[in-house]
């Protein structure tokens, strides 16, 4: 039963039933005012009525009235009582999503028996219909749609169409759909690089110091208060006097993750501020899995940051925030200085960013100076659009001769520069105390 | 094939319509032929809305060229443009530019309002059985298109005055108004 999009629908008129809940958190019910007026086929029936009466009492020949004679009984005999009013219940599977993810949205009409009813989903921009048709007649009818970008919007709007049984009358209703989190698809991370020195703090990452970790660091002569499980026999009965195994400690580190948005380019979804957002929350989850403490930092126009934490919920807080960056940033003129609460002592950053503002390269420096461990992930993939011709080429080459100067002086300062494409497994420089480096000396 | 069947019952109902009303072309002169040309157009028009609606909507194109966007709104404006009424309303020109024939034009009426019907259920994906909740408005309509017609070719009012063919109208109009509102529906 599909809808006539040919249709203009009406302007939206709503009665929101004071945001009652129906069981379930997710559900809104709804009630739109109706109003009706001819159908396509409504129309045509009112043209030929019309033409013929017109051309039967021009040319005065009554026969022409038998023209019209169908089509009017037609019209006439329509029925008597269509409802002014029709309750809609949505229902959404959820209202927090990932991006890729598919959302069910049942959709139970009250007040519509005896029409027909069709359902017709509009996406609007970062959401997918899947089963966009659907029809109904008083019951539930179920439509999907797929988020495609993370951001909080609503995933767009409902367009719903009754028809009376001839379907000579017909009325069509928009309603927007409740607003929706998706949040954005974390990158695949499997590489948690530690730094040389951990706070003692117990965590996943192996220390130089001496502990109660599980991993093998050595051998040492027994002495009093040692526990006899420790013991090391083979290399007891080679030396001849009581040897204990030592082993290695497990401790935590504190991480943050800076996600440049003070520039963006290319197309929606696929844009560096899309994959910084991505590789950012891809990053954390996996050091929060090995039990680290991770921060988060989000340079643009308002510059906001969460404290580091631990597990499950600095995760949500991440997640969180991430989708709240798209809203309303703006350049940001000052170099930044990150404050200590988010910036703790012996924390390590990793930056996401295409590094296009010299602001942000500007804080990039000033980490440096004050000896924080700093990694850069590189998320521009796409080149500016250049002209054609002479001018072109040469703006060009400037760009990548500006942009070779650049990585290198940055590797000059002693940070690591990580490539990433924005889809592929994003890859942390492998191995401890290789990606963070110490310190440096400020330019003289 | 059971999408190919409806459009070709449409196709033959709008041809049946436009030739039934344009014949004899030699009677009513260039403006029937003009009035006949119309509705083939029109009907032409109609069954390609009717395929296009039949064929899905396409996917919506992310960033489209000039010549994209002129294509879709080209096809926007084949599914806005009223190729039904324009089909109607042409044939029923065409009938009026002959001379006085009632069997004629009541056969046209019948051919008319099929097409309509057919039309209609082409575009909305009704299933056939869908026409039974209005067989009892249609009855009323076909016997009021053979009263009409029966009256109008009685040979008094065939030959009454101005006045009388007046009166004729407004008593068909009459009686069919009152038959609609009469119904139970």
């Amino acid at each position: 039963m599909p809808i006539d999009e040919t249709a203009v629908a009406a302007p939206v008129s709503l009665t929101n039933l004071g945001g009652r809940h129906w069981g379930r958190e997710n559900d809104r019910e709804l009630r739109l005012a109706l109003s009706w007026a001819p159908s396509r086929h409504g129309r045509s029936l009112l043209n030929l009525v019309l033409a013929s009466l017109a051309l039967a009492v021009v040319t005065r020949r009554p026969e022409l009235v038998a023209l019209a004679a169908p089509g009017l009984v037609l019209l006439g005999t329509r029925s008597r009582r269509r409802p002014s009013t029709l309750d809609v219940q949505l229902s959404p599977s959820t209202t927090r999503v990932y991006e890729g993810e598919q959302v069910a949205l049942a959709v139970s009409l009250g007040g519509a028996d005896d029409y027909a009813v069709g359902l017709l989903l509009h996406p609007s921009t970062g959401s997918r219909a899947v089963e966009g048709y659907g029809s109904a007649a008083s019951v539930d009818a179920e439509l999907r749609f797929e988020a495609t970008l993370w951001g909080r919007r609503s995933p767009g709007t409902l367009e719903v169409a009754l028809w009376d049984s001839a379907r000579v009358f017909e009325c069509h209703r928009s309603l927007p759909l409740p607003v929706m989190v998706c949040y954005p698809r974390p990158a695949p991370c499997r590489t948690v690089p530690a730094l040389g020195r951990l706070a003692n703090r117990s965590g996943d990452h192996r220390s130089r110091s001496v502990g109660d970790g599980s991993e093998f660091s050595g051998v040492r002569e027994y002495v009093v208060g040692d526990r006899q499980r420790s013991i090391n026999w083979p290399a007891t009965t080679r030396r001849g006097r009581l040897q204990v195994n030592t082993f290695a400690a497990e401790r935590s580190q504190d991480l943050v993750l800076i996600v440049d948005a003070t520039s963006d380019m290319g197309e929606l979804g696929s844009s560096p501020v899309d994959y910084s957002v991505r590789g950012a929350v891809g990053v954390a989850q996996a050091y929060l899995d090995a039990r680290d403490r991770v921060g988060l930092v989000l340079l643009g126009g308002q510059v906001s940051w969460l404290a580091p934490g631990t597990g499950k919920r600095q995760v949500q807080r991440i997640l969180e925030m991430c989708t709240a960056a798209r809203t309303g940033w703006v350049q940001s003129e000052a170099i930044l200085r990150l404050p200590r609460a988010v910036l703790p002592p012996g924390a390590a950053v990793v930056a996401f960013s295409p590094l296009l503002e010299v602001t942000f390269l500007e804080t990039l420096r000033d980490l440096r100076q004050r000896g924080v461990p700093v990694v850069v992930v590189d998320v521009l993939t796409v080149d500016p659009p250049w002209a054609d011709g002479r001018i072109g080429r040469l703006a060009k080459r400037l760009h990548r001769a500006e942009r070779e100067a650049l990585l290198f002086t940055l590797r000059q300062l002693g940070i690591t520069i990580v490539s990433w494409d924005g889809r592929s497994e994003l890859a942390l420089p492998a191995g401890p105390r290789r990606s963070f480096t110490g310190p440096v000396q400020a330019d003289r | 094939m059971s999408r190919l069947r409806p459009l070709a019952v449409v196709g033959l109902l709008g041809a049946a319509c436009a030739i039934w009303s344009g014949v004899p072309l030699g009677r009513s002169g260039a403006p029937g032929l003009v009035c006949l040309a119309a509705a083939c157009v029109c009907v032409a028009g109609g069954l390609l809305r009717l395929i296009r609606l039949g064929a899905g909507k396409a996917e919506p194109y992310y960033a489209p060229s000039a010549w994209r966007r002129l294509l879709t709104e080209a096809d926007l404006g084949l599914l806005r443009a009223g190729w039904e009424s324009g089909a109607v309303v042409a044939a029923a020109v065409g009938e009026a530019l002959h001379s006085s024939r009632p069997w004629h034009t009541g056969i046209l009426a019948l051919l008319l309002i099929s097409y309509l019907l057919a039309a209609n259920q082409v575009a909305t994906g009704q299933p056939a059985d869908a026409l039974r909740g209005q067989s009892r408005a249609l009855a009323l309509g076909v016997c009021a298109v053979a009263a009409i017609t029966g009256l109008a070719m009685l040979p008094a009012a065939a030959s009454a005055g101005a006045l009388a063919a007046w009166l004729e109208i407004a008593a068909a109009l009459a009686a069919v108004v009152a038959g609609a509102l009469a119904l139970p529906l």
